[in-house]
């Protein structure tokens, strides 16, 4: 998975970041074990993805934390341009 | 209701020889105004956590050394920052305020059952340190309106289930897409008597009591204006700014609303009924604002900010001319306090930004201005000066009580 620089804190800096995980939010449940509150920065306490987030998986843009991830080889998760 | 007296909070001793310090929240981080004897000589530091937005930045008056701060993104979720050396060093807690879910399958939509499940936790927004007989409990008010509870000095959050898992918080709270913000719920105040006596307050939703420690709520708005619905006095549904226990009296209550500026007697009837006091506010300056301020011993005297409420509300002082009014009669008459201040500023004052130190001899006030400004009020605002310039947008400014 690719992070924009705001999540940097959570990864220790690195864009690349390894996991696994049959659709998003077991994805990012995944990613939890070991970047510790990653996953709430992205997916609220709801599973829903923050409105200002972007996620891509590979070119596809996705707002749905359920979306399954069969066949995506990288997940982009960024900043969106929100204005400003 | 109950007191204890044996949980009474210690009386405040403040000492002209400890360091003063304001801990100020702002769009962009934490900072600290700090200066030494007689309030002179400020020093700046941070910012804390550069880019984080600070809704709520306090010390913990218990340990003396514990600083909780809120923050977030815009594009990241809410979280919340706490030091253990006065700000020197800052780590994200492990877990912040979040709502319940709905139960699984349930084909209900959130507030549907008429509680918060379902929601989600945008802000946090006011925080406060729990009462002095219970060391390390906080309470957190958050955006969408929600309460909630640590017992861990702030590392880790619980929803406090009395207020948002109630059959009525739906009802009460109104909205949770409330302007300019969202809804907010603030102004949480413990009875320095008994920690099971609390008030919180919601924008919107108006003011309510528990007396069992957040286990069941009811109204207190009798008496307060509603301007923005179709009820002039309903149950709730009022817009409280902001409400104090008053520090000299917790019998009393005070609270700039939406709808004017308002003092509750407890102690004086059936204890219910809120009293408009800003009714003797001049009527070209009105009674509308953000912040109100007790003073330390005086439980007649309180100071207040006046904003623009009559057509349009811009949010500035009205006439863009900054000005505080104190009472010091309980509300029968004002008087006007801008000596230094400028003749014209556009700014605001937001609920958390205006506060006061427990200096009995001189009562000292501080506002922060959503142009990056702090001010100093000495004398209880009878001169002001600048303390600080070129700040962030600032949303609170908080003294730090003296045990």
């Amino acid at each position: 998975m690719r992070v924009g620089s705001i999540l940097f804190e959570y990864t220790g800096g690195a864009e690349l970041v390894r996991g696994s995980g049959a659709t998003v939010a077991e994805l990012f449940a995944d990613l939890e074990t070991r970047h510790k509150g990653l996953a709430f920065r992205v997916l609220d306490e709801q599973g829903g993805l923050r409105p200002h987030i972007a996620l891509f998986l590979d070119r596809r843009a996705c707002r749905d934390a359920n979306e399954v991830l069969d066949g995506v080889e990288r997940v982009h998760v960024l900043g969106a341009l929100s204005g400003g | 209701m109950s007191k204890k007296a044996s949980a009474r909070r210690s009386t405040p001793r403040p000492s002209s020889a400890e360091p003063h310090r304001l801990l100020i929240g702002t769009r962009k981080g934490g900072f600290i105004l700090e200066a030494g004897r007689g309030r002179s000589g400020w020093k700046l530091q941070g910012p804390f956590v550069l880019g984080t937005q600070v809704h709520d930045l306090r010390l913990d008056p218990r340990d003396g050394k514990t600083l909780l701060m809120t923050g977030g993104l815009g594009h990241l979720g809410p979280t919340m920052y706490r030091s253990t050396n006065l700000g020197r060093k800052w780590t994200e807690v492990a877990s912040t305020p979040r709502f319940d879910p709905l139960p699984e399958g349930s084909k209900r939509q959130k507030r549907e059952d008429g509680t918060s499940r379902g929601m989600t936790v945008k802000m946090n927004f006011w925080l406060e340190p729990g009462h002095a007989s219970e060391p390390g409990v906080w309470y957190c008010g958050t955006g969408p309106q929600g309460l909630f509870r640590s017992e861990d000095r702030g590392d880790n959050w619980a929803g406090v289930d009395g207020f948002n898992l109630n059959p009525n918080y739906a009802k009460w709270s109104i909205t949770e897409d409330g302007s300019p913000i969202g809804s907010l719920l603030h102004s949480i105040l413990i009875d320095p008597r008994d920690a099971a006596h609390m008030y919180l307050s919601m924008s919107s939703g108006g003011t309510f009591e528990s007396t069992d420690q957040g286990a069941s709520w009811r109204p207190l708005n009798r008496g307060v204006q509603v301007t923005f619905g179709p009820e002039e006095y309903p149950e709730f549904g009022q817009d409280p700014h902001c409400v104090i226990l008053h520090p000299a009296d917790p019998d009393r209550l005070y609270q700039q609303n939406h709808c004017g500026i308002y003092r509750l007697d407890r102690t004086v009837g059936d204890g219910e009924g809120w009293v408009r006091i800003g009714a003797k506010m001049p009527k070209k300056v009105g009674d509308i604002g953000f912040g109100v301020v007790g003073h330390p011993t005086d439980r007649d005297t309180v100071w207040v900010l006046p904003m623009d409420g009559t057509q349009i509300w811009p949010r500035t002082s009205p006439g863009g001319k900054p000005a505080l009014y104190r009472t010091s009669n309980a509300g029968r008459s004002w008087t006007r306090l801008d000596k230094g201040l400028p003749e014209q500023g556009w700014h605001t004052v937001l609920r958390q930004a205006l506060t006061i130190d427990s200096d009995p001899k001189s009562p000292t006030l501080y506002f922060g201005t959503t142009s990056g400004e702090v001010w100093i009020g000495r004398d209880g605002g009878e001169k002001f000066e600048c303390l600080a310039q070129h700040l962030p947008y600032i949303h609170s400014v908080r003294t730090v009580p003296r045990q």
